[in-house]
């Protein structure tokens, strides 16, 4: 594979990208006032960190005459799809506890993951789901009384 | 020998049938909670906080003090048995806890790290009791410019050190840094980063991040590798007996728990530091100098007592300035100020001399609890790892529900949960890279503290950087730091041309 083609040149060349972007907020921002750091100071030392860091990793890349397409970090389908469906369940859980309040929408969460795609039968699912979200509500709400969002249907 | 005498009355206090009670609820309620993705010691501490209004403030202190060491117990346990941190000091007891784990062996790392929790909090215990108040003097000649060597010196070790190449840790580090930068600027008070929206005016969480960077990555890589419904790991019948250590492992971890111990218990005294800070560096000292340190990271008892008997020893060396000075010396601390306050104790110098009866029953319950809790971990281990037999067919799911109701709890914010997904893909990225991702959430802890004393230090010196280099301490920590660096560096280039010769 060509070597500039390598997913890990390609993402420490979008660190680069993003260090200067910082670099040159945080000049704006004011790096040094008088005698002591401004408020960019902090920003532009860790940018200026993550670039030159990135830059040797860059480099390293480029210039690594071992790189066979074993060492070459690859993204495939399956690693897209599945990002894909726990960002998008997650997501529907978020929207559904609006109306349906967090402990509702996790177990609504469960029951479709474990039905639909571990592949569990009707009877395990409902177990599981039950038993989980009863696990969940006497130690989050019960226990330690942490405030979720409330069912708000009806 | 007064000591002693104080000693002993306070343990006569300690071991009355309800103190006794309120230490044991305390420690078990402490693991509990340590366990839990999403609540640190300190927001432990403060919920459990109320359970203590009615309460003598004796029996009251004793239960938080409980609670807080208790914490350090259960922090490990998520850590080793499904990667995600319960606390900040539990993130360096993941990097090997969870790859024993993997390989097999987590009853092992669980029995490791309650057996270096117990001996942490036992010597550190006894540390207090014997130098307390002299290495509370010691921890006042640390100043701005010390705290700030201190942690950069740490911080660059540990992006030096973890991984297989310098610079995707301090890549790490540096990424860490910039997202602990984001919010409003302590000193100006103006926003920072933020990019105009409202949410980010209050920095990048760190609970959810963590949450995210370890335990949705971990569940990205779990879907992606193939979800099997029995776990390849067969533990058949699950005995404490072998989740022994040999005597060969004992005697190997003896020198590690020792320096995991003293040093430790030392940076837990300096206020502000923590056991986040105790952890972390340690592991880097134990990486540098232990027979092992090639292996440490891929699943070793040596990661595990190193970082577990310092945060246990830095929750001991917390109380010192606590106690003769009434500065807390780390966040739970600082709680714990707040709830002797509410009893009508005036936190200061003179607490310990003019509250004898009280402090020394708090210390004597420490050691104490500290055994009891041991007892009660170690025989939960088969329990333990009894969880790791549900398929990860079902766990995988759950981990999720847990990851959003902990990354929820922690400020009550539904956005909290959106950064605990985007820190998960960020951590995948991490996993696919060859990234660490232990530099990024340590620098997100300390990244706040190194910021605020680099600014006092500059302030001090009236904007001159020398001053870090004409304080002995401060120096002495930059000449302990590039020796870390320089010195496998130089061994490196040395080593290579020594090969290129005899080639």
């Amino acid at each position: 594979m060509h070597k500039l083609k390598r997913s890990d040149a390609i993402f420490s060349l979008f660190l680069i990208v993003i260090g200067i972007v910082i670099i040159c907020i945080c000049l704006g921002y004011g790096v040094w006032d008088r005698i002591r750091p401004a408020k960019g100071f902090m920003p532009f030392l860790a940018s200026s960190i993550m670039t030159i860091c990135s830059l040797v990793w860059f480099i390293q890349c480029v210039t690594d005459k071992d790189a066979t397409k074993e060492h070459v970090v690859t993204f495939s389908r399956t690693e897209f799809k599945w990002m894909a469906i726990v960002l998008l369940m997650i997501l529907g859980v978020f929207f559904l506890m609006r109306w349906l309040g967090m402990i509702f929408s996790l177990a609504i969460f469960l029951l479709v993951w474990l039905r639909f795609i571990s592949r569990l039968p009707w009877k395990s699912t409902i177990l599981y789901t039950g038993i989980f979200t009863v696990i969940f509500y006497c130690v989050f709400v019960l226990g330690l009384k942490v405030p979720f969002p409330k069912f708000s249907l009806f | 020998m007064e000591t002693l005498k104080y000693m002993l009355a306070g343990l006569a206090i300690c071991l009355q049938p309800y103190n006794l009670i309120c230490c044991i609820l305390g420690g078990v309620l402490g693991v509990i909670v340590g366990a839990l993705p999403g609540l640190g010691s300190v927001a432990g501490t403060a919920i459990l906080l109320p359970l203590t209004y009615s309460m003598n403030p004796t029996a009251a202190i004793i239960m938080l003090a409980a609670v807080y060491y208790g914490n350090m117990f259960g922090g490990a346990i998520s850590a080793i048995l499904i990667n995600i941190p319960g606390d900040a000091p539990a993130v360096m007891t993941a990097l090997d806890g969870y790859k024993m784990t993997q390989n097999g062996k987590a009853g092992k790392a669980l029995f490791t790290a309650f057996v270096s929790s117990f001996l942490g909090g036992l010597i550190g215990g006894l540390l207090l009791v014997c130098l307390g108040v002299f290495m509370s003097r010691i921890g006042l000649k640390f100043g701005p410019p010390e705290m700030a060597m201190l942690i950069l010196v740490a911080l660059t070790s540990i992006g030096w050190i973890l991984g297989d190449s310098a610079a995707k840790g301090l890549v790490a580090t540096g990424i860490g840094l910039l997202l602990a930068a984001i919010g409003i600027d302590a000193q100006t008070g103006q926003s920072r980063l933020t990019f105009g929206t409202m949410y980010l005016l209050g920095g990048i969480p760190f609970i959810p991040t963590v949450i995210g960077l370890f335990g949705m990555s971990q569940v990205i890589q779990t879907l992606v590798k193939g979800i099997e419904k029995k776990n390849k790991v067969i533990f058949g019948k699950i005995r404490l007996k072998d989740s022994l250590l040999s005597k060969k492992e004992v005697l190997e971890l003896l020198p590690v728990w020792l320096r995991g111990t003293i040093g430790g218990f030392f940076i837990g005294l300096l206020p502000g530091s923590g056991a986040t800070t105790a952890a972390f560096l340690t592991y880097i000292t134990e990486k540098r100098v232990n027979r092992r340190r090639q292996e440490m990271g891929t699943g070793i008892p040596q990661g595990i007592a190193s970082s577990e008997s310092s945060n246990n020893a830095a929750s001991m060396g917390a109380f010192v300035p606590l106690l003769s000075l009434g500065v807390p010396g780390s966040g739970t601390a600082a709680v714990l100020i707040g709830g002797l306050m509410m009893w009508g104790f005036q936190p200061g110098p003179l607490f310990m001399s003019k509250n004898m009866e009280f402090s020394w029953a708090l210390i004597a319950s420490m050691l104490t609890g500290d055994i009891i809790i041991a007892a009660i971990c170690i025989l939960a281990i088969p329990w333990l790892m009894n969880l790791l037999k549900i398929p990860n067919t079902i766990l995988v799911p759950v981990i999720i529900c847990a990851s959003i109701m902990g990354s929820f709890s922690v400020n009550n914010n539904m956005t909290d949960i959106i950064v605990m997904l985007l820190a998960g893909v960020l951590g995948y990225a991490f996993l696919k890279f060859e990234l660490p991702m232990a530099p990024l959430a340590l620098t997100l802890v300390l990244g706040a503290s190194l910021e605020t004393a680099i600014r006092q230090t500059f302030t001090i010196s009236y904007g001159s950087p020398w001053i870090f280099f004409t304080r002995p301490i401060s120096l002495g920590f930059f000449i302990f730091g590039a020796m870390f660096v320089i010195i496998p560096a130089v061994m490196n280039v040395v080593k290579k041309r020594k090969a290129k010769h005899s080639d």
